[in-house]
């Protein structure tokens, strides 16, 4: 259905469709509109540039104040830098958990956080020595591939996965691998075992090997139960359960 | 809500032109579409992929297709191409999806394991993408108040709503619209400053 650029400007569809809010025929509408507008497609492309870029931000902000992941990389081999690929796209849903987790009152605490000061790159921060501590190389970052339990999951049955962290160990690396990639999105959520959602991220994709990797601070996980739950996302918002993965942190 | 079909798009004429041409097998206006359509489909292609390889080859794989199509007369209302050439990337893109991407391929093909490219961003991207947040980190410093940089960071990185941002910040949606639209602005002027003073050297050495 054809869709005018007075329409799409009105409604703040480039926005929408960036954050893939609009239903299906009005994401196919205004596909079909901006493939023949110059000026929707000129700002659509900046808009997620800009997006692109913020999210940037905010993970560079995340790993220097909480994980020195970035210079880590260096040290690792090629495989397990595939795999941190996906890592560094969860990285940018860790300030999404500290928002949801805090909502109310704290949200506005937590929004500066995410941008602490904006400081133009190059120029002198503050930080202070356990920000500067974190921001540091780290090497052997514990890594757990978790298995998945895909039904007949037992109420009160001790899970497989057993997941040791050191009270002192930063940050934890899971890797979850798909049976197969069905959905073009991913929704995960992780609870504790209370049942209360403690981190939640959307519009995950699976790394080249049907894989999503996630990255999660220790300061998250004390020794409990957890489950961790992947659902596939259909275009039309629909979820599906895709798998579960039950883990026990316990302290070495 | 308005009807969103109300008013036909601005160029529906230029693109029956095209797709006649196309038809009666000019070779100059396959081109044309190409080029016409180039940007939007490699847009939307990185988009869904999030693979720089999986996107080249799909971008391809949809002119090719449509291409075939049109020069068949697969396509009945020549007004509808645009749509027509988004929805045969999009589906494409599924396609690749359900039948595992190229992890398939190489499977399939032992030997074409050696040459699969590093998923991983290459240079350019990875340049990019650091340019981008360096500008992002200047428009955020020229911002005039920490409101409005809460406003964006919840809008962008906390994913909320735009009417969850302005019920608590009491905002109306003239000054949230405004927000971002100077910051989408203000960061669109300086990435064109750098991508021409990228491009003056180049320039230079050339003459």
């Amino acid at each position: 259905m054809p869709m005018d650029h007075a329409y799409a400007e009105e409604h703040g569809l480039i926005e929408s469709y960036l954050k893939d809010r609009l239903s299906e025929s009005e994401r196919e509408a205004f596909e079909a509109h901006y493939f023949a507008c110059e000026a929707c497609m000129e700002q659509l492309e900046a808009a997620s540039d800009f997006r692109e870029g913020m999210l940037r931000v905010a993970a560079e902000e995340t790993a220097r104040a909480q994980v020195g992941l970035l210079a880590g990389l260096a040290l690792l081999s090629r495989a397990h830098r595939l795999a941190l690929a996906g890592a560094l796209l969860l990285l940018l849903a860790l300030p999404l958990a500290l928002l949801i987790t805090n909502r109310g009152l704290e949200r506005r605490l937590a929004a500066a956080r995410i941008i602490p000061a904006a400081v133009p790159e190059g120029e002198p921060r503050i930080a202070s020595r356990e920000q500067e501590t974190a921001a540091g190389p780290q090497v052997n970052l514990p890594l757990f591939t978790l298995a998945a339990v895909r039904g007949g999951e037992e109420a009160g049955r001790e899970p497989v996965n057993r997941v040791p962290l050191a009270p002192t160990t930063p940050s934890a690396v899971f890797t979850l691998e798909l049976a197969a990639v069905d959905y073009p999105s991913y929704r995960a959520s992780l609870r504790d075992e209370s049942g209360k959602e403690i981190w939640q991220a959307r519009d995950l994709r699976p790394d080249s090997r049907d894989s999503l990797v996630i990255l999660l601070p220790s300061r998250m996980l004390p020794p409990g139960l957890y489950r961790l739950k992947i659902e596939g996302v259909k275009n039309d918002r629909k979820t599906f359960p895709v798998a579960a993965y039950p883990f026990r942190v316990v302290r070495p | 809500m308005s009807d969103p079909a109300a008013v036909p798009p601005p160029d529906s004429a230029a693109m029956a032109d095209l797709v006649r041409r196309i038809v009666s097998g000019d070779p100059v206006a396959e081109a044309e579409l190409v080029q016409r359509f180039s940007r939007a489909v490699s847009f939307l292609l990185r988009r869904l992929a999030r693979d720089e390889a999986m996107a080249e080859d799909l971008y391809q794989e949809t002119f090719r297709l449509v291409i075939e199509k049109v020069r068949d007369g697969e396509l009945r209302e020549a007004e509808r191409l645009p749509g027509f050439v988004s929805g045969m990337a999009r589906n494409l893109f599924l396609g690749a999806v359900r039948r595992g991407g190229r992890r398939q391929k190489w499977q399939a093909e032992p030997e074409a394991a050696e040459t699969a490219p590093d998923p991983a961003p290459g240079q350019l991207a990875s340049l990019l993408a650091q340019e981008r947040a360096g500008i992002v980190r200047r428009v955020l410093a020229e911002l005039k108040n920490d409101r409005d940089r809460e406003i964006l960071s919840r809008y962008y990185i906390a994913d909320q709503d735009k009417e969850e941002i302005c019920r608590d910040l009491d905002l109306s949606d003239l000054h949230f619209n405004r927000v971002l639209f100077r910051a989408r602005q203000r960061y669109r002027e300086l990435f064109e400053k750098w991508q021409g003073a990228a491009a003056a050297p180049q320039s230079q050495a050339a003459g």
